[in-house]
């Protein structure tokens, strides 16, 4: 039966001849083997990109926070300028000549109307110095006194001209 | 079109099947089946790959290459994509301005930065005027949101007056301007207190508030600002520039109900402050100077008084001291006019002192010098006169001055020569303005010597027919305290950067008017005038001090020399240097309108005394010792 087939089918379905052969066949060629560097060295850069925008993101993530820290750092460095200039403020009023003298008048002083220029006797000096170490020139020495003046300049100085 | 694909395919199918019989390539299951011969399989492989037949490839062809769609998906996909990137980056660059700067105005406030202004010092570095912080209150009636309320919270707060209650009221239910000051210049701890409370519409913005540590301490020269920190009179004004520095900005972010967004004001641009002024006011002797002048004031019922001390070497003032009696109030009172360098008088009697000094320099005269000086006598139109009536009698240079004749004075003049004389009186600064130029300093007056009319030729002699500010006779005598050098008054010192750096003013600018012998003669006779002539009230024990006093006719506002009763409207001063041996400090005090009719109205009794009262403060403040030997008017 297969066999009956077989000859059935050579003879209903005759050899094509190698012209119309050519001719219904696909052109086909067998194309090289492409290399794969391209998409390695894609994949490389494109890594590389999105790592270098994670660290840009990070780098953002801690300007902001380092900007944060700095504004904070100015809040705190304004409101300390702004102390010193209260308490410029309130040491200049309690050295003020018009509180000593009204505090001295409460404690019943008067202001002296006369000076008198007098000799000082040599051995009350000695005795003085003596018993206090120091004259009264010497005395306001110890005092430790900071000239308002410098202490401003100093401020100021570091300050960057905004008090 | 789907189906008529469909059918078209099963169309060539079918023909290429023979009728009746399956055919197929696939073997039943179970079954195997190879290809007799080699080119039967080959046929078969063939088959299996042979292109599809045209009909097919040609609706294959009609529904397009899957390349082609690829490229012409992927030339639109880079068209929009070039677009997008086109529309960001004219974002980014040629609209970003535009867009950026309409962005901010809707999320951001832009305030200016008041700089902080300059700190105006005393020459010990004591804060004379200084600005504290301090915040400016306001309302944006279009963004509150329980207006009333808020105005209640605020008035608790500032404790405000009940009309500016009832205008912000007003201003809430209006609600027509988006800006309304509720307050200036308040409390700083008041203004945080305010913030804290996060209303929608209330702003509170830092500014500055001037103050004066020492009250009235110094007011006269220090002037003042106005409300938004701007000089308006004195130094302020006069330096203003200089103190100001220059403004900034910071810029916050606002939520849509108008708040600040907490922690984002940024400063866009740094404030730089202003200088500071070191002055040469020493604020203790300042203090003491106003006070002597209160108390002498009140004493002889002065309308007011004038005081300079300034440092005889260098010019530079301790102390400028303005006090005047209130119009309405009747209290005598630390002014904020600088009375001392914006009014001019006759100085009188003071100016005796130029013309002897001139007079010696140019040779004329000696101090031994005798002239025959009746009481009184007729210059041009006028029958001019001494302060008393004495006999004609023989005077020397020296007698003169110390008995502080007119008559006498006149004669030295003549004998120098008036337009000599006038040149003098040029020299030691009478008619122009001191270096100072202080804001509305006066030049006083002083006519040229041909413009100078009848008996004011010899007048001005004696210090009437022209008058001068308290600083420019104060810098004239101190000519002669200075050994003839005149020395311009100083009132800086020097002036603080924003640095930090300190800068020196220049030193007052100096000329010779008269020998060094001269202004010596001068100030022993002034000496004289202390312990034996008319300002025997001036002299402090201890210390030689030497002085002249004056006492002028006051031109009064009715352009007179009498006042609405018809008395005379006097101005008495002294001016004095010591030690007079080695100066060190000038004063002049000057009493304005003493009482007419009293003992007081003179330069000895009401200005000298005061030299006398302020010259322990003086001596204790500046270390002032007399010289080995030196004695006052006791020895």
């Amino acid at each position: 039966m297969a066999a009956a087939a077989r000859t059935h089918r050579q003879t209903a379905a005759p050899q094509p001849s190698k012209r119309a052969e050519r001719r219904t066949a696909p052109s086909l060629r067998v194309v090289e083997d492409r290399s794969r560097w391209p998409a390695v060295v894609g994949t490389a850069l494109l890594f590389v990109v999105m790592a270098a925008m994670l660290g840009a993101a990070i780098f953002h993530t801690q300007l902001a926070e380092r900007q944060l820290t700095i504004d904070e750092l100015e809040r705190e460095v304004q409101a300390e300028r702004s102390r010193f200039d209260e308490l410029r403020r309130d040491r200049a009023l309690l050295r003020s000549p018009q509180r000593i003298a009204d505090e001295a008048l409460l404690l019943g002083m008067v202001r002296g109307d006369a000076s008198r220029f007098i000799e000082i006797d040599p051995t009350l000096l000695a005795i003085q110095i003596a018993t206090a170490g120091a004259t009264d020139d010497d005395v306001s020495r110890v005092i430790v006194e900071t000239d308002p003046l410098d202490q401003f300049r100093d401020v100021k100085s570091v300050s960057a001209g905004q008090l | 079109m789907v189906k008529d694909r469909v059918k078209s395919k099963a169309a060539p199918r079918d023909q290429r099947r023979p009728q009746g019989r399956r055919r197929s390539s696939t073997p039943p299951r179970g079954t195997k089946r190879r290809a007799a011969t080699r080119t039967q399989r080959t046929e078969a492989v063939r088959r299996r790959i042979t292109a599809p037949p045209p009909e097919l490839r040609a609706l294959d062809q009609k529904s397009g290459v899957p390349r082609i769609r690829l490229i012409a998906a992927l030339l639109a996909l880079s068209l929009a994509l070039a677009v997008i990137v086109g529309r960001v980056a004219m974002l980014k660059t040629s609209d970003a301005e535009s867009f950026r700067s309409a962005g901010t105005q809707q999320w951001t406030r832009t305030t200016d930065i008041i700089p902080q202004r300059g700190t105006i010092f005393d020459r010990h570095g004591n804060e004379l005027s200084l600005s504290v912080p301090a915040a400016a209150i306001s309302i944006n009636p279009k963004l509150l949101e329980d207006g009333a309320a808020t105005v209640r919270v605020l008035d608790d707060l500032l404790g405000l007056s009940d009309e500016k209650v009832t205008q912000l009221l007003a201003e809430v239910d209006a609600a027509d301007r988006g800006f309304v000051y509720v307050a200036r210049q308040v409390d700083a701890s008041i203004g945080e207190q305010i913030a804290a409370l996060n209303r929608a519409g209330v702003n509170v913005d830092p500014e500055a508030r001037r103050e004066l540590p020492g009250g009235e301490t110094a007011q006269t020269v220090l002037g003042r600002t106005n409300i938004d920190g701007v000089g308006i009179a004195g130094l302020e004004m006069q330096y203003n520039d200089l103190l100001t520095g220059s403004g900034g900005q910071s810029t916050r972010e606002i939520g849509p109900n108008g708040r600040t967004i907490p922690g984002s004001e940024t400063i866009s641009e740094a404030p730089v402050a202003g200088e500071d002024l070191v002055l040469t006011i020493d604020r203790s002797i300042q203090f003491t100077t106003e006070q002597v002048l209160l108390e002498q004031a009140d004493a002889i019922g002065a309308r007011g008084g004038l005081i300079v001390v300034m440092d005889t070497d260098t010019g530079e003032i301790y102390a400028n001291a303005s006090v005047r009696r209130d119009s309405e109030t009747g209290e005598a009172m630390v002014t904020n006019g600088n009375y001392v360098a914006v009014d001019s008088y006759e100085p009188g009697s003071v100016a005796k002192v130029i013309t002897v000094a001139g007079a010696l320099n140019e040779g004329a005269v000696t101090p031994d010098t005798a002239f025959e000086v009746p009481w009184r006598e007729q210059y041009y139109d006028d029958l001019l006169s001494d302060s008393h009536e004495h006999p004609t009698e023989v005077m020397t240079v020296a007698d003169i001055l110390v008995e502080s004749s007119n008559i006498g004075t006149i004669k030295i003049q003549q004998r120098m020569g008036r337009f000599v004389h006038h040149d003098y009186m040029t020299a030691f600064g009478l008619g122009s303005k001191t270096a100072l130029d202080f804001p509305g300093e006066s030049a006083g007056i002083f006519k040229p010597a041909d413009k100078l009319f009848g008996s004011e030729r010899v007048t001005v002699s004696y210090g009437q027919g022209l008058s001068s500010t308290p600083l420019q006779m104060a810098a004239a005598i101190n000519t002669i305290a200075n050994g003839g050098v005149y020395v311009a008054p100083k009132l800086v010192r020097a002036t603080v950067g924003p640095d930090g750096t300190t800068t020196e003013m220049p030193g007052s600018p100096t000329r010779r008017v008269v020998s060094e012998w001269a202004a010596e003669q001068t100030a022993v006779m002034m000496q004289d005038v202390v312990c034996h002539g008319t300002a025997t009230r001036a002299a402090v024990e201890g210390l030689p001090i030497a002085g002249k006093t004056g006492t002028a006719f006051k031109a009064a506002d009715n352009g007179t020399y009498f006042d609405e009763n018809g008395n005379r409207v006097y101005y008495a001063s002294f001016v004095g240097f010591f030690p007079a041996d080695n100066p060190q400090v000038t004063v002049l005090v000057a009493m304005d309108e003493p009482p007419a009719g009293t003992g007081n109205r003179f330069g000895g009794t009401a200005a000298a005394p005061v030299f006398a009262g302020l010259a322990p403060t003086l001596i204790h403040e500046l270390g002032i010792q007399p010289a080995d030997g030196s004695v006052g008017c006791e020895g």
